[in-house]
């Protein structure tokens, strides 16, 4: 145990007298507050473009219904008649859109930004209530009932608010931790493995009375608390990025953020988990690299792994009742629904027992590993 | 503690899955307070047959043991008794010799109370004073070496096993070795010694053995060897074994 112990102190002090290597750990993490503020003042702007008056051209004459539709969308119209000026208008910001009605049809004009796309849609739901008061004018003429032709149903829509930004983010900010971890880890197993051999100094470790077993071990704890700190300071940070969110993006207000002590501390065991099976996955494939680069390469298999969920996210692809045995990806789904409030335990235990399971297969490979000389001679 | 080696080898297979017999059929013993000699050009087994000594190689025959103790069964107990120290036996860079003494004492088991004056006194008998607390990347090639030796020391050992260790270093630096080897030699430890520099050889061993691809071809004391090959010095007898070994 004492040699496993002194093992894991010396891998922690390496690394963190390595500058570096730290800095670079710790970037990712830091990367997570960046992005949500750019996302708060990004549906912030959204938000405020939908509000804000829309100036348009138009080559129609206007009805007194459709005046007052524009100005319920807080739509305003700039009065010129030259329709070969419009473009030019748009392109100087000096009007929003504009549209051209030829041939019984409204076209649209508008750029291609994000906020283009809002005042479309703002265009569009002017055009759409006209179409309907239209509609109702003719049926009424008929002496219909306009109810019968549009209320047959009633619906109301309840959808949890801004679930889907929300859930974005936390895609993101939980791969990043994982990938966080990857980070950590490969690092941790590439100067406990590939560097000492190249350097030279696991020859000298070896020379004392130490086990290979309690080396690896060691080696591999010491990986794994490095990417635990990392983690943490991974999900710390987004908790308090996303609580400061709520508190100064008007988008974000509405945010129901569940960060009570269940899920802080379902989400420890979750990233504890991580720590450990990466770690070990990082030693074992770092075993038989004989330099620093190719150890580097042999790693970047788990970055690829520790991206599939934001893939899968942002591809909304249903795989979640595999998801959760394919080890590295399914962290981030089960963070994802411990934050969200959807643990469902018998998920959260299979990511665990996986996990075990992984574990013990991956730390015996590793202890068997090096007890070949061809892993630890690499010359 | 004396050595037994009973016919060890060990094989190799390489890239291509030939097998290389690095070590064939070795046997001798090392006595205490004896400075033996492994001698041979390079490639010739010395390295594996050290690492098998030192019990970072196993054997696939033959057997090595310190007194009653064998390997795997009693290595940490081996380790424990002997110091090795080889070309490929390097340092970490990014702590100071005094940090990495006292990493090797707790390796070694040394008791806390213990190990500072340990240190101390490695780091008096080898004057590593004026550079105990630099970094050890920032060091020259002779406070290195010095460091390596001092980490040798700190168990107390009874056996020390040194592969190559004056290679590529100049004469202050070799000559900081060889008068540690005697020293040790009077303290009555075993010192085995490889080293293709059969001059050094002469100077400093009881006993030698000359190795050629894997296999002793001769072993005694310098001057039998001179006497029996008829010539005046190691590197003149090695070359006419070799000549011998051809025509065979």
């Amino acid at each position: 145990m004492n040699n496993i112990l002194i093992t894991t102190k010396k891998e922690l002090r390496s690394i963190f007298r390595d500058k570096k290597t730290l800095i670079m750990l710790f970037v990712l993490p830091i990367m997570i507050p960046v992005l949500i503020v750019l996302y708060g003042f990004m549906f912030d702007n959204m938000d405020n473009s939908m509000n804000e008056e829309t100036k348009i051209a138009i080559n129609y004459e206007l009805s007194a219904i459709e005046k007052e539709i524009l100005k319920n969308n807080n739509i305003s119209i700039m009065k010129t008649t030259k329709v070969s000026k419009f473009n030019n208008l748009l392109k100087k910001g000096e009007i929003d859109a504009y549209i051209i009605y030829e041939k019984d049809i409204y076209n649209i004009y508008s750029n291609s930004t994000e906020s283009g796309s809002i005042i479309v849609e703002k265009i569009a739901s002017y055009l759409e209530t006209y179409n309907k008061y239209k509609g109702e004018q003719y049926i009424l003429k008929n002496k219909l009932d306009p109810n019968k032709v549009y209320n047959n149903i009633k619906y109301d829509i309840h959808i949890e608010s801004n679930t889907i930004i929300l859930n974005m983010i936390y895609s993101i900010a939980f791969t990043y931790t994982i990938m966080a971890i990857v980070i950590a880890s490969s690092n941790m197993a590439m100067s406990a493995t590939a560097t000492e051999k190249e350097n030279g100094t696991l020859e000298t470790i070896l020379t004392m009375p130490i086990k290979t077993s309690e080396l690896i071990v060691g080696k591999h704890l010491g990986g794994t608390i490095m990417s635990f700190i990392v983690s943490l300071f991974s999900l710390t940070i987004t908790m308090i990025s996303l609580l400061a969110g709520k508190y100064y993006f008007t988008s974000f207000k509405e945010f129901n953020i569940n960060f009570n002590i269940l899920n802080i501390i379902s989400s420890v065991v979750i990233l504890l988990a991580a720590s450990i099976l990466i770690s070990g996955l990082a030693i074992s494939l770092t075993a038989f690299a004989k330099t620093t680069k190719e150890a580097q390469s042999k790693t970047q298999i788990l970055t690829i792994l520790s991206i599939i969920p934001l893939f899968v996210s942002i591809l909304e692809v249903d795989i979640s009742k595999f998801i959760y045995y394919i080890p590295i990806c399914n962290y981030t789904e089960a963070l994802m629904n411990i934050f969200n409030n959807r643990i469902e335990p018998i998920n959260i235990i299979i990511v665990l027992l996986s996990s075990i399971i992984y574990i013990a297969l991956v730390i015996n490979i590793i202890i068997k590993l090096y007890k070949e000389e061809k892993v630890l001679f690499s010359n | 503690m004396i050595l037994k080696v009973n016919k060890v080898s060990k094989e190799f297979i390489n890239e291509k899955k030939e097998k290389f017999l690095a070590n064939n059929n070795i046997s001798f013993e090392v006595k205490e307070g004896e400075v033996l000699g492994i001698l041979g050009p390079n490639g010739a087994g010395k390295t594996t047959l050290l690492r098998m000594l030192a019990g970072i190689m196993t054997p696939n025959e033959g057997k090595i043991t310190y007194d009653n103790l064998s390997f795997p069964k009693d290595s940490k107990k081996i380790k424990k008794e002997i110091a090795f120290l080889s070309g490929n036996t390097k340092l970490y860079k990014d702590i100071s010799p005094y940090e990495f003494l006292k990493l090797c004492g707790e390796y070694y088991g040394i008791d806390k109370k213990d190990l500072n004056t340990k240190i101390e006194n490695a780091i008096k008998l080898f004057s590593l004073e004026e550079f105990k607390d630099k970094r050890i990347e920032h060091l020259s090639t002779g406070q290195l070496q010095r460091t390596s030796i001092a980490r040798c020391v700190i168990h107390n050992p009874q056996v020390y096993i040194f592969d190559e260790v004056t290679s590529g270093l100049d004469i202050i630096a070799s000559k900081v070795i060889l008068d540690f080897i005697k020293k040790e030699k009077q303290n009555n430890k075993s010192i085995i010694y490889s080293t293709h520099y059969m001059e050094e050889a002469e100077n400093i061993c009881d006993r030698v053995i000359l190795i050629h691809k894997g296999k002793i071809i001769k072993s005694g004391t310098p001057l039998d060897i001179k006497e029996e090959t008829n010539t005046t010095n190691l590197r003149d007898a090695f070359f006419k074994l070799i000549e011998g070994d051809k025509n065979e």
